[in-house]
């Protein structure tokens, strides 16, 4: 495990450091409009069931509004939080791609809305907005590569 | 130290974060002070050794684990060692080494070695020896300096080698008061998981290690430490040396070997083993030195310690270990359930300019649609039909016409009926004819105008199963035969039906399906559920209506003058009216060596799943499409996600020519491409050829040649005239019809594509749907005129968007039409207005608000001459969708 973060000497006083990736930073608004307009947009509620772990579905999802959190099961059936998903953040993109099992069950914290896009839109954003749909897989498959990353530091840390 | 002001305190503060009250001098003048007495207890131990070990041995060191255990920072701040170590930072001669992985993987290790074998050679030298425990005092001062010399930070002594690191790191894990450290100004990042820096999390951050044997160390060092006081206090001390270390070597191995017991079957979180060794060591070492404490205070002070001061320190010592201990687990629950959160891949959060755009696409969608039983709430703008919410979704559900005939999308309204567009005459009639509960609705006509409304995705049955029929019936009529299970020949026996409640009704139909969705079709070809969800009516549906079907037959001939039907099982049906609905085959042009294995049409559901069982079987990789229909396009389409590659072929210069003009056309073309569809259009079909090993080629007139696994021609349709034909009925294309559907032989009607009527066969579903309404009504002797509905046709290719009604191109003079095109955007609308203003026909792309408002109006042919400056310069808001 990673505890850097705890241990950041060169600078104690700041807060820990998101090292979260940032989806499409540099995309414009009006594509942001045109990338939301290949989504579908639905409200959820505090306490709902968003995502099941072990549900197959090929899509990802952008929180627009309101927080959730990331779930996890022991082998006993016990719940454990894997993360808090908060505002303007995207999920779901590895069963975007690989269309395997979603590995969390993700629930809501708040009401709130997302956005989600499935394959069958990105499909249309494809043969209707070439550059757009390469962003975006491009952007997805980088997140994606980034954490792979992270996953091999962490191995080589075993191993050495 | 500047401290700033917190909400809430770190759960796990660094030190920089800890609050102090204590000024830096201070801490200066105790280390002074604390550097001194350490000197004079050495000087003490060499000049009078008795008091000097009694000090160190009895007192000094006893107290020690108890400081570490409560307030570790207290020690790590006064240590003498420490402080020494320091000087050479502090007035800058330090050389400030960082160390080797070799030295930062070890150094640990050695302070383990040093304190087991300093600490076991109390037992024969330094307990007793003062020169030997001076020289012990003075080594570890002179070995900090010396780190401090080197090394930086404090990794020379403090927080490598020095023989209390162990101690201090597994008994300072859960401190009962924190104090900042007081050395490290700045921090210089000399070691890795500093116990200085963050002094709540060093310890556990050291047992999640990845590298197992960095972990090892310090998991060896908590389970030998129990035996290792035990046999301290057991060893004896006049023995030879090999017996003495024998001892501790014994009790050690038996205190490891326990733990990595207990650390093999115990499913318990990491460090509560290392802690309960921890508290065991500590209690074991409380119990036996108190009573020396106690000795060593009475010799120093002179003064009679009473016997119940060792057991109440031993009690005390006890109780707050068992304290620590709880401290302990729960400092590791909250560690873990912190440290997983942000372990756990974090969602990466979205752009900047997400935001406003998210902000706004929320403000416009206001409506929300709630499908059951998941109660999904999908965000709906008004105007939007419900189809259009479902779809976007996800969620499956079926489509056909998309204008509430063909009846493929019923669907129950559980609440907000209220806050839906009410149904038209089609979607009424379609209900009508579906016969579900009065909650239904189809999906693709009821449009969502404003609040919540809740849906469930099956329609619910009537409650008492009744369909409308009249009392009032033409007793002359006794027997009604339709041939055709289509909609039209479905539609005219729903109609007979409802006019006539007595009369025998026969539908007899070729193929070896109840009415189903032939729209969809070519799903059949990609999809996985073959035709579950394409039949069109409730299972009861026929009986209800007291229909006989006879599925899967023919009618081989018809004698009008006996008014008789024969079917080909040698069956005989009477009749009092005849309503032909045989409906239409696909029209393959003469094309040299069509046919055999690979070819097709598409047709019929079996044409379809045929195409899906042979692509699978011969692995078809390439496909040719001859015609550039609806049709054609969507069995591409189709064949594209299946995996194949797909040529599509037309004779016309462009795609759709029924449907769409030129420009439409190359637009839709494009986004097709972008599918992965090829096409070659202006092109004409030479032949069909095969190779000598078996593949298939389809040969143009250009000369080139396209191999193909699969050649499937969708060039329209032909009418399927043969059984009326043979027996005297007029036909041309197809048999020919009065506006009254009547055929030229008394009672016998015709409806749908087998009918033509003022030349024109559309091949549409409306049309067909309403032909079999008027059959069905003047055959029951009503009086119907037929008036053709406007032609409104989709493409059903995923994203096309793509919508023509009526007519497309002007008629002449007088006509207008208005063109916007956004190709970027995939956007293209088109209006023609007729001379006297109304509107004559549309074309649509990409333009899904404006799809039921355009149409609805168009169909309606609505005057918009008072419109036309505003949809001229683009704003057509007059013709959206309410």
């Amino acid at each position: 495990m990673d505890f850097t973060s705890f241990f950041n000497y060169e600078n104690p006083q700041g807060e820990p450091e998101s090292a979260s990736p940032v989806f499409l930073a540099s995309l414009s608004e009006a594509g942001w409009s045109k990338l939301l307009g290949y989504a579908q947009h639905r409200r959820f509620r505090q306490g709902e069931t968003l995502l099941e772990a072990g549900e197959q579905s090929r899509d990802f999802y952008i929180v627009a509004k309101g927080r959730l959190e990331a779930l996890a099961h022991t082998d006993e059936g016990k719940e454990f939080l894997l993360s808090a998903i908060e505002e303007h953040s995207i999920i779901g993109e590895q069963s975007f791609f690989d269309g395997l099992p979603r590995s969390a069950t993700v629930r809501a914290l708040s009401d709130g809305e997302l956005f989600r896009i499935d394959a069958k839109a990105l499909e249309v954003m494809s043969a209707r907005d070439p550059a757009l749909a390469r962003d975006v897989v491009a952007d997805l498959g980088r997140i994606l590569s980034l954490r792979l990353r992270e996953m091999t530091q962490r191995l080589l840390r075993i191993v050495r | 130290m500047a401290q700033t002001a917190r909400t809430a305190p770190p759960l796990f503060p660094n030190y920089t974060q800890i609050p102090t009250k204590v000024p830096a001098w201070v801490w200066y003048a105790l280390r002074a002070a604390s550097v001194a007495t350490a000197l004079a207890a050495a000087a003490l131990l060499a000049v009078n050794p008795d008091k000097g070990l009694a000090l160190l041995w009895k007192v000094l060191v006893p107290s020690l684990p108890l400081i570490m255990l409560v307030m570790p920072g207290l020690w790590r701040n006064l240590c003498p060692m420490a402080a020494l170590n320091q000087v050479p930072r502090l007035a800058g001669f330090t050389r400030g080494i960082a160390h080797t992985p070799r030295i930062r993987e070890y150094s640990f290790v050695v302070g383990i070695a040093l304190f087991f074998a300093l600490v076991s050679s109390r037992k024969w030298l330094f307990d007793t020896n003062g020169f030997a425990s001076a020289a012990l005092v003075l080594f570890g001062l002179g070995g900090a300096f010396l780190g401090g010399l080197i090394f930086k930070g404090k990794s020379g002594w403090c927080s490598s080698i020095c023989p209390l690191l162990p101690v201090q790191r597994l008994y300072g894990q859960a401190p009962f008061a924190m104090l900042p450290n007081a050395h490290c100004k700045p921090c210089v990042g000399c070691t890795k998981n500093c116990y200085d820096f963050n002094p709540s999390i060093a310890y556990l951050a050291d047992q999640y290690d990845d590298d197992r044997h960095y972990v090892g160390y310090r998991r060896l060092f908590a389970g030998a430490l129990p035996g290792f006081v035990y046999a301290f206090y057991t060893a004896p001390s006049h023995e030879s040396l090999s017996t003495i270390y024998t001892h501790f070597g014994l009790f050690c191995a038996l205190s490891l070997a326990v733990f990595q017991f207990l650390d093999t079957f115990l499913k318990v979180q990491r460090n509560r083993l290392t802690v309960v060794f921890g508290a065991a060591a500590i209690a074991l070492y409380y119990w036996f030195v108190t009573p020396a404490m106690a000795s060593g205070i009475e010799q120093l002070a002179g003064l009679a310690v009473p016997p119940s001061v060792p057991w109440a320190l031993r009690t005390v010592v006890i109780g707050i270990a068992l304290v620590w201990v709880v401290r302990c687990f729960r400092t590791e629950r909250l560690f873990l359930e912190h440290v997983i959160q942000k372990t756990a891949q974090q969602g990466a959060r979205v752009g900047e300019n997400a935001a406003e755009a998210m902000r706004r696409a929320s403000t416009r969608q206001q409506a929300e649609v709630v499908i059951q039983p998941d109660d999904q709430r999908i965000a709906a703008s008004a105007g939007q039909t419900l189809l259009e919410v479902i779809e976007s979704c996800g969620t499956e559900i079926e489509s056909g016409c998309r204008m509430g005939i063909c009846g493929a999308d019923p669907i129950a309204v559980r609440e907000g009926m209220e806050n839906l567009s009410a149904a038209e005459a089609d979607e009424r009639s379609t209900l009508e004819r579906l016969g579900y509960a009065p909650n239904t609705r189809m999906a693709c006509c009821a449009k969502v105008q404003r609040g919540r409304v809740t849906i469930g995705l099956k329609p619910e049955r009537r409650k008492s199963p009744e369909y409308p029929t009249s009392t009032q019936y033409d007793a002359a009529i006794k027997d009604i035969v339709i041939v055709g299970n289509g909609i039209a020949g479905i539609t005219a026996a729903d109609y007979a039906r409802r006019r006539h409640a007595v009369c025998t009704i026969h539908v007899v139909a070729e193929e070896n399906h109840p009415l189903y969705n032939r729209m969809a079709i070519t799903r059949l070809i990609y999809g996985r559920s073959a035709m579950q969800g394409l039949y069109l009516l409730p299972d009861k549906w026929y009986d209800e209506r007291e229909v006989t079907c006879w599925l899967n037959t023919t009618a081989s001939s018809i004698d009008t003058a006996a008014r008789t039907v024969t079917l080909a099982t040698s069956d005989v049906l009477r009749y009092d009216r005849l309503i032909l609905a045989m409906g239409s085959s696909s029209f393959v042009p003469e094309i040299a060596g069509h046919g055999g294995a690979g070819c097709f049409v598409v047709r019929s559901a079996n044409d379809a799943m045929e195409i899906r069982r042979y692509a699978q079987a011969t692995q078809s990789r390439l496909a040719v499409i001859g015609g550039g229909g609806l049709l054609g396009l969507e069995a591409a389409y189709a064949l594209t996600k299946l995996g194949v590659q797909v040529t599509v072929l037309d004779r016309n210069p462009w795609l759709l020519r029924r449907q769409l003009d030129e420009a439409a056309a190359q637009l839709l073309r494009r986004y097709l491409e972008g599918l992965g569809i090829s096409f070659m259009v202006a092109t004409e079909i030479r032949g069909v050829a095969r190779s000598d090993d078996g593949q298939l080629y389809v040969q143009l007139s250009s000369g080139i040649e396209l191999p193909a696994d699969l050649f499937i021609v969708a060039a329209g349709i032909t009418p399927n005239v043969e059984l009326a034909r043979a027996c005297g009925i007029a036909t041309r294309r197809g048999v020919v019809v009065d506006d009254h559907m009547r055929t030229n032989v008394p009672d016998v009607y015709a409806a749908g594509d087998v009918a033509e009527f003022e030349g024109r066969i559309p091949g549409l579903w409306p049309v067909a749907a309403e032909q079999g309404e008027v059959a069905a009504v003047n055959a029951t002797s009503g009086n119907r005129t037929y008036r053709e509905p406007v032609a409104f046709t989709i493409l059903k290719v995923v994203g096309a968007d793509v919508a023509s009604v009526g007519r497309i191109e002007p008629a002449g003079e007088g006509d207008q039409v208005i063109v916007h095109e956004d190709a970027a955007e995939y956007r293209y609308r088109k209006l023609v207005v007729d001379r006297s203003g109304r509107l004559a026909g549309a074309i649509l792309i990409g333009h899904p608000t404006l799809l039921s408002g355009v149409t609805g109006a168009v169909k309606a042919q609505r005057d918009v001459s008072g419109d036309l400056a505003s949809l001229k310069v683009g704003d057509w808001s007059a013709l959206e969708a309410t």
